[in-house]
């Protein structure tokens, strides 16, 4: 079942990169991070397109996709919920804090929320261990020195950014 | 009209997520508002390296440390300490005692106990402005190097006695001069950002902080070695530090530092990013080359090394981040200088990102050679809460854990290794009695596992089964002859696994079980957690003493086990409790308890 | 603007080193208290408000204050080590608060060392 379709316009936009890198050596992973910017995960179809554009056998792509954590192909949620598990996060408590998430949210794993807003990623160290324990929502909103019954507010935080937008 | 007032804001990392942005707009406002943009100078620096108590400001000339501050404490410096000469003592840093107040940075223990030379510029300069590197002797020692001999580099370089700071402690020096006698038309230079040690920070604040530095030591490397090309390979969880090196880099190429024909002599050297994809292997050098190819970061069998045979199949040398930011000092002060620092095998000094159970989190170096004591107690403060320490974590799913008992241990390369961890890239976790020893080594042996790139059947196997039996044992399951297992288990694999990952993955068992044997022998015989940690084998439990029936664990609890009416004691349906320990958290009488699940068993026998 | 050369470098160092200078205190001098015993964080405490005390009593504000562990003169602490610009640095041994207010008042504020708790350096 594609999802993405091949006429999708941001096509337009990825292959514009790839042309502008095309002369650099290895750049398959540059190239995968750009189109999971662009569409948000790396579906299969996705994963062919860059194959052929860039002449690179389908199975190395998929080879790479899979191997790296960063990239998935699955869709996530608007907002990432980044648990850190390093170690510091993890002696002060990270554990609960993805328990609590889970909870709060009601998903196991790292599929999103049936709203699509959010989904939840053990991540690894976020290098904020002076903070911990930290989650990271989104790439830039750190919450550091968070407590299990934070994270209530924290969700409504971002659900009521949501409903002003509507 | 002339400055009167600097002040510096830390924007390292943890001062961001703490809300320095917001801070800084306040005071910029506040400046503006009072007319004083032309006589105050404000400058966001790098990591300061006080990380816990951050939002951090300095004003100068008078060098007062304000801190923990909020947006609105801003406006109170404006008003009492720019306008009226005032010092804001209520945003000072307290003593441990919370009274004596010292003003300057160069009073607070934590700062005067440091020598910086990996970290000189950080917390000082203006991570995007060229000029203030330069002011602080950036690109002399490019200039220096460019009039000199590669050869003599490479003997200043080893004279010095730099040892790699990512890990391992390979002689740099040594390493410069393999690669630059491999034969090959091509060379290249590779730095090594991966950072992947949980619980290190020290290359991300550098790279933030202080991204010429970098720079400046890999073309100094380059040109040692004969190279134009070099690679930064940065994990993609440090967005800040991809986006200041990418300014750094333009900077320097507008400068005519880097590029071609840097100051104006033939040398040309050109530097590219290479963003990683979240793989902790590909710290290790043959798998990020691997990746800098784009290709999946898989480890391959050394020799040929990358000195010989690296990127794109030709000579490559591989350094840290802080190896690299060293160079530069070296080469301007002399390698008899640098030599003249630290201990017998190990020179110069060391970054450590001190976190954990620990009062001052953040980044501190100091000489080879410094007693862990005087790292943990005198420059981190200690352990919070009144706490005892336990143990301290070095070197990351390599390392393993130091008992008190070796406290006085100075520390350096050889002397880590003889207690059966590693010096690491810098990481040193803390931990204190609630922690539990059995479950740190659990932590770092799912986290070597889940990383285990799956190549190698010793690594890929071996790290399962050792975390089955870790399993077993947290949860109460273990038998006496699993630590037999384990030991061997771990011996195997040390001796057998292909790259380094695999190698040192059993360390923080080993390390585990030689110091902390009798926290292994109560989870398995005893079925008792020491530390109150292992959520299968302890329980919650209401003091009926010391409740006194204000109901918020009642409110907080997620699954209804707590039951009691308002001022009368409460109690918890252990059928119902799932541990999740929000009534621990939230009680404020201490009278939610942590008790060994045995013992609880035992009374409600009895009853 | 490229640089092509040693003096173009230097001509941006002098240039902005002077901004550099800026972030740093004015300082004369450093006193620095010395005690190596965990168990004795009180007795630092009390000697450092005293010399806290002392100098803004008489508004000394270019001195700093700190405090160290380990000092050389085990049997003398807790010590306090005074160093006045590049001068040799002094060492007092057995100070109490009584003695800490004195260091201020006759060495840092009229430059007398007092040679009857001296236990290194400054020739009495
Ligand atoms: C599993 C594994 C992970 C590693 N991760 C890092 C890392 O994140 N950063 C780093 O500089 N070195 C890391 N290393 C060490 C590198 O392989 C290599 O020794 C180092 O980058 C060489 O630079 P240096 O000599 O300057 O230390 C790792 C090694 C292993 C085995």
């Amino acid at each position: 079942m594609p999802t993405i379709l091949d006429t999708d316009p941001r096509y337009e936009e990825l292959d514009k990169y790839i042309d502008q890198v095309k002369e650099k050596k290895g750049m398959l992973i540059g190239v995968l991070h750009k189109a999971q910017e662009i569409f948000g995960y790396l579906p299969i179809e996705v994963q062919h397109h860059v194959a052929k554009k860039m002449k690179i056998p389908e199975s190395t792509v998929y080879g790479v996709v899979t191997f790296y954590s960063f990239f998935t192909m699955k869709p996530r949620g608007k907002y990432q919920i980044k648990v850190c598990m390093g170690t510091a996060c993890y002696v002060k408590g990270g554990q609960k804090l993805l328990e609590r998430f889970r909870e709060e949210l009601g998903v196991q794993g790292d599929e999103p929320t049936e709203d699509g807003l959010f989904s939840i990623q053990e991540v690894r160290c976020l290098g904020a261990c002076s903070m911990a324990p930290v989650v990271l929502i989104g790439e830039r909103d750190f919450h550091g020195r968070v407590t299990p019954d934070m994270i209530p507010k924290i969700i409504d935080e971002y659900r009521k950014k949501e409903g002003k937008k509507k | 009209m002339s400055v009167k007032h600097t002040i510096l804001i830390c924007a390292g990392g943890a001062c961001i997520s703490s809300g320095e942005e917001s801070v800084k707009s306040v005071l910029e406002e506040e400046l503006k508002k009072n007319d004083l943009e032309d006589s105050v100078r404000v400058v966001q620096t790098g990591c300061m390296g006080s990380c816990n108590l951050g939002p951090i400001m300095i004003v100068y000339p008078e060098g007062v440390f304000y801190q923990k501050l909020k947006p609105q404490d801003a406006k109170k410096i404006v008003e009492e300490h720019l306008l009226k000469g005032k010092i804001v003592s209520s945003l000072l840093h307290r003593g441990p005692t919370g009274k004596v107040e010292p003003h300057a940075k160069e009073e607070l223990p934590f700062f005067t106990e440091q020598v910086k030379i990996a970290t000189r510029n950080l917390g000082l300069i203006d991570p995007f402005n060229i000029n203030e590197y330069i002011a602080n002797d950036g690109y002399f020692a490019l200039e220096k190097v460019l009039k000199s001999s590669p050869e003599w580099v490479i003997e200043e370089i080893k004279k010095s006695g730099l040892r790699g700071r990512g890990g391992a402690g390979f002689p740099t020096g040594l390493k410069w001069e393999f690669t630059r006698k491999a034969p090959g038309d091509e060379k290249y230079v590779i730095c090594n950002a991966d950072e992947g040690d949980p619980g290190a920070f020290m290359d991300r604040s550098v790279l933030e902080g202080d991204p010429h530095s970098v720079i400046e030591g890999m073309e100094i490397a380059g040109y040692a070695i004969g190279s134009h090309h070099g690679y930064i390979y940065v994990r993609a969880e440090y967005p800040l530090a991809i986006e200041r090196l990418n300014n750094a880099i333009s900077q320097a190429k507008r400068y005519g530092l880097l590029g071609e024909n840097i100051l104006n002599t033939d040398f040309s050297f050109d530097i590219e990013l290479r963003i990683g994809a979240g793989a902790f292997v590909c710290g290790e050098e043959t798998a990020l080359i691997q990746s800098v190819e784009g290709l999946r970061g898989q480890p391959v069998q050394k020799p040929p090394f990358p000195a010989q045979k690296g990127v794109w199949g030709k000579p490559t040398v591989i350094n840290n981040v802080e190896t690299l930011a060293n160079i530069p000092v070296i080469i301007n002060k002399g390698a008899e200088w640098f030599a003249s620092i630290g201990t017998e095998k190990s020179k110069g000094t060391k970054v450590f990102a001190l976190s954990g159970k620990i009062n001052n989190a953040g980044l501190v170096e100091v000489p080879m050679g410094t007693t862990l004591r005087k790292i943990i107690f005198d420059i981190g403060g200690g352990i919070p809460n009144g706490k005892k320490f336990k143990a301290v974590q070095t070197g990351g799913p390599s390392g393993g854990c130091i008992p008190a008992e070796y406290l006085d241990t100075p520390v350096d390369y050889e002397s880590l290794t003889k207690l059966g961890t590693i010096m690491g890239s810098g990481g040193m976790v803390v931990m204190d009695e609630d922690t539990c020893m059995v479950d740190v080594a659990r932590y770092f042996l799912q986290f070597s596992a889940d990383e285990s790139c799956g190549k190698c059947t010793p690594c890929r196997e071996g790290t399962r089964k050792m975390l089955e039996i870790l399993d077993r044992i947290v949860e109460g399951k273990g038998k006496m002859e699993d630590l037999d297992m384990l030991e061997e288990l771990a011996l195997t694999i040390k001796d057998t696994a292909l790259c380094g990952l695999g190698q040192t993955a059993p360390n923080p068992v080993l390390s585990t079980l030689k110091y902390f044997r009798d926290e292994y022998e109560a989870h398995i015989k005893e079925k008792r957690c020491p530390a109150k940690s292992c959520k299968a084998l302890i329980a919650y439990q209401i003091d009926p003493n010391a409740c006194v029936g204000c109901t918020a664990c009642a409110k907080v609890c997620p699954v209804g086990a707590i039951s009691g009416e308002v001022r009368k004691v409460h109690e918890i349906d252990q059928e119902k409790c799932i541990k999740c320990g929000s009534c621990y958290e939230v009680c404020k009488f201490d009278a939610v308890k942590k008790v060994d699940a045995v013992d609880l068993k035992l009374n409600i026998k009895n009853e | 603007m490229k640089v092509m050369s040693l003096e173009d470098l230097q001509r941006i160092k002098e240039k902005f080193s002077k901004d550099l200078k800026l972030r740093k205190p004015k300082v004369r001098g450093k006193i620095v208290v010395g005690i190596g015993r965990h168990e004795e964080k009180d007795k630092v405490e009390r000697i450092l408000k005293a010399i806290w005390d002392e100098l803004e009593k008489n508004s000394v504000n270019d001195i700093i204050v700190t405090q160290s562990s380990g000092t050389e003169f085990h049997e003398a602490e807790p010590t306090v080590k005074v160093q006045i610009e590049e001068n040799e640095s002094v060492v007092y041994g057995h100070v109490d608060e009584e003695q800490a207010r004195r260091i201020v008042k006759e060495h840092i504020i009229n430059g007398k060392i007092l040679s009857d708790i001296l236990v290194k350096g400054g020739k009495a």
